[in-house]
């Protein structure tokens, strides 16, 4: 089959490789027909995150049609139009029985080698490095998916397979984030960064009650499509102080969430703190540039609760435990719980309570897949989210 | 019998397993299931009710053999056994399991005694690789969970564009 291969840092090729076939009961093989590329891609792409290897296939954003099953999967059989969530789950650990699938102490095979870094592992996803259970990934025309009863949903009838490849990753991973607020009504809520993620976490925030919306990224088409699509006033943190401003903005209250979807890459806000973290994240003394967590602690309200669905891997320096602390923050954070909200986010989309397809500006066929992380990565032709067309 | 000065290297890890200690006993005692989850195990035969015959893929040792005879047997508590005749891995071991409070399941304590030569260095190189007695003890609860859970060994078993490293074929039978 054809699959998209991690090279090196900024090097994606789509090369031949050797078909998956079952090797355990619960697993289903998908003819992968629709994918995406991830802002997490965008991390294997840059080289930040580690274990990776040469070869390895990438992608986790799965929709498809159940090519075979195995002996002991119950939910699906061959011909069924599926949505995998990106993170494995075994439904049957003490996390999984909780919901809290990305957690699970069983999907990841290389359990021996995360555990040094994480002390208890965490759960497999697909195509995303060695330590997250080297699982071939989804950038591919065929993928293995195991424990297919859990992670795998039938599409229902009227939801488009470019409505479902938002639902495996993107749109949980933003619901997730307006979830963890926990959201009573009437809050405001302040999103850093534009992208997919971020614009689903405006859109659930607000599905969830959150009365206010802001967004802050740098990218005006981005910040244009917060505002359109998410009714979300915005801040372009390259012209404005955001602290101050989100400060004026409350009326001295300050907001009652403050949400990260960037992650480990984020751009520097404040020259100094910026140049700092690139310098360390470019000689490897901190892995992960924290200038967003850092912001979002600064301008949150007392008592109130920050949410970090970006992704960080290893360490950051120079977090303001005083200001936390002493404001009495509340954290939450985490790679997204798939299995908990797909089916929910199905029935959103069935009601007309939401388009997840509203993010998929450019699109590209497997070939071009090292082309669409260019467009995706440089941000041209106004990118939010690619969609890749399979077969 | 092995002395602990010839087995200078024990690792003692634990885990927690929801299911009964009878069942994961069980389990552990019958090494048609063990070969299943025992890390690196390729094949093994049965010789008689305490003694099996193991050919096993272990990491920075390639494809060795040992017999493993049962030294205490104490039915849904514990196991140890040491080994004869090995061409390499040769250890001594013992699995325990205690109810988990709270509904939790079982607890399983294993503890491996292997030979490591070269004092510090050689534990240091070990290490390095990746692959230490540690990861064996800890990857073997690991798989010994995700069989007793979920019914089946998780594993990435699948294709990539990564150059082939050459493997060693173990016996017949899948290596973990
Ligand atoms: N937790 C999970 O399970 C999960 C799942 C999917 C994605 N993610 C993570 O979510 C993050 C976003 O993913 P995406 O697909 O939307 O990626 P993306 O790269 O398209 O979006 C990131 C956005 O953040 C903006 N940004 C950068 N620095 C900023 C700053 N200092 N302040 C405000 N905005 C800033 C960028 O301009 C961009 O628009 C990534 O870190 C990704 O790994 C997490
Ligand atoms: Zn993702
Ligand atoms: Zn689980």
């Amino acid at each position: 089959m054809r699959a998209a291969c991690w090279q090196d840092k900024h090097t994606v090729e789509v090369r031949n490789v050797p078909d998956p076939e079952i090797v355990n009961p619960h697993d289903i093989i998908l003819k992968v027909t629709h994918t995406t590329i991830c802002g997490s891609d965008l991390h294997l792409y840059d080289g930040v995150v580690p274990g990776m290897s040469k070869g390895d296939i990438i992608g986790h954003e799965p929709v498809g049609e159940v090519e075979e099953a195995g002996s002991a999967v119950g939910k699906h059989k061959v011909g069924d139009r599926v949505a995998v969530s990106s993170v494995i789950g075994c439904g049957r650990c003490f996390y999984c029985r909780n919901q809290e699938f990305s957690m699970c102490d069983n999907s990841n095979p290389n359990a021996w080698m995360q555990e040094k870094v994480y002390t208890y592992p965490t759960a497999g996803i697909f195509g995303y490095s060695h330590l997250f259970g080297g699982y071939p990934g989804a950038q591919a025309e065929y993928l293995r998916v195991p424990y297919a009863d859990v992670g795998a949903f039938s599409i229902p009838e009227g939801i488009s397979s470019e409505q479902a490849v938002c639902i495996t990753d993107a749109f949980p991973t933003g619901f997730m984030g307006a979830d963890l607020c926990g959201l009573k009504g009437g809050e405001t809520v302040v999103v850093w960064g534009a992208g997919p993620v971020g614009l689903f976490v405006m859109k659930s925030a607000r599905l969830l009650g959150a009365e206010r919306v802001i967004a802050v990224d740098n990218i005006p088409y981005r910040l244009e499509t917060a505002r359109e699509q998410c009714g979300a006033e915005t801040l372009d943190f390259t012209e404005t102080g955001v602290t101050d401003t989100l400060r004026e903005m409350t009326a001295g209250r300050g907001p009652d969430c403050c949400i990260d979807a960037c992650g480990m890459e984020a751009h520097g806000t404040n020259a100094f703190v910026g140049a700092y973290d690139a310098v360390k994240q470019a000689v490897m003394l901190e892995n992960d540039r924290g200038h967003v967590v850092r912001q979002m602690i600064e301008a949150c309200r007392k008592g109130g609760t920050i949410v970090i669905m970006g992704v960080y891997s290893l360490f950051v320096d120079k977090f303001p435990l005083g200001a936390a602390f002493n404001k009495g923050l509340t954290f939450r954070m985490g790679q997204m719980h798939g299995p908990k909200y797909i089916q929910r986010l199905f029935d959103y989309t069935l009601q007309g309570k939401i388009d997840p397809s509203f993010c998929l500006t450019n699109k590209f066929l497997l070939n071009e897949i090292p082309h669409a992380y260019e467009v995706f990565k440089k941000r041209t032709d106004n990118c939010v989210k690619v969609l890749v067309k399979v077969s | 019998m092995a002395s602990r000065h010839r087995y200078n290297v024990c690792t003692k890890r634990s885990i927690t397993i929801h299911k009964s200690p009878e069942e994961l006993y069980h389990a552990w005692r019958d090494p048609g299931k063990l070969v299943n989850f025992l890390s690196g195990a390729a094949e093994v035969s049965v010789l008689d009710d305490r003694r099996s015959l193991w050919i096993s893929d272990i990491p920075g040792k390639g494809c060795v053999s040992w017999e493993a005879e049962i030294i205490t047997d104490r039915t849904d508590k514990s196991l140890s056994w040491r080994t004869v005749n090995t061409t390499g891995f040769g250890h001594t071991g013992s699995v325990h399991f205690a109810a988990a409070p709270n509904s939790l399941g079982t607890e399983v304590g294993l503890e491996v005694c292997t030979r490591i030569t070269g004092g510090r260095l050689g534990k240091a190189v070990a290490k390095m690789l990746g692959r230490s007695p540690e990861d064996y003890v800890s990857q073997t609860l690991h798989n010994f969970k995700q069989l007793m859970e979920t019914g089946e060994v998780a594993t990435n078993k699948g294709p990539s564009g990564r150059e082939k490293a050459p493997v060693e074929q173990c016996g017949q039978g899948g290596a973990l």
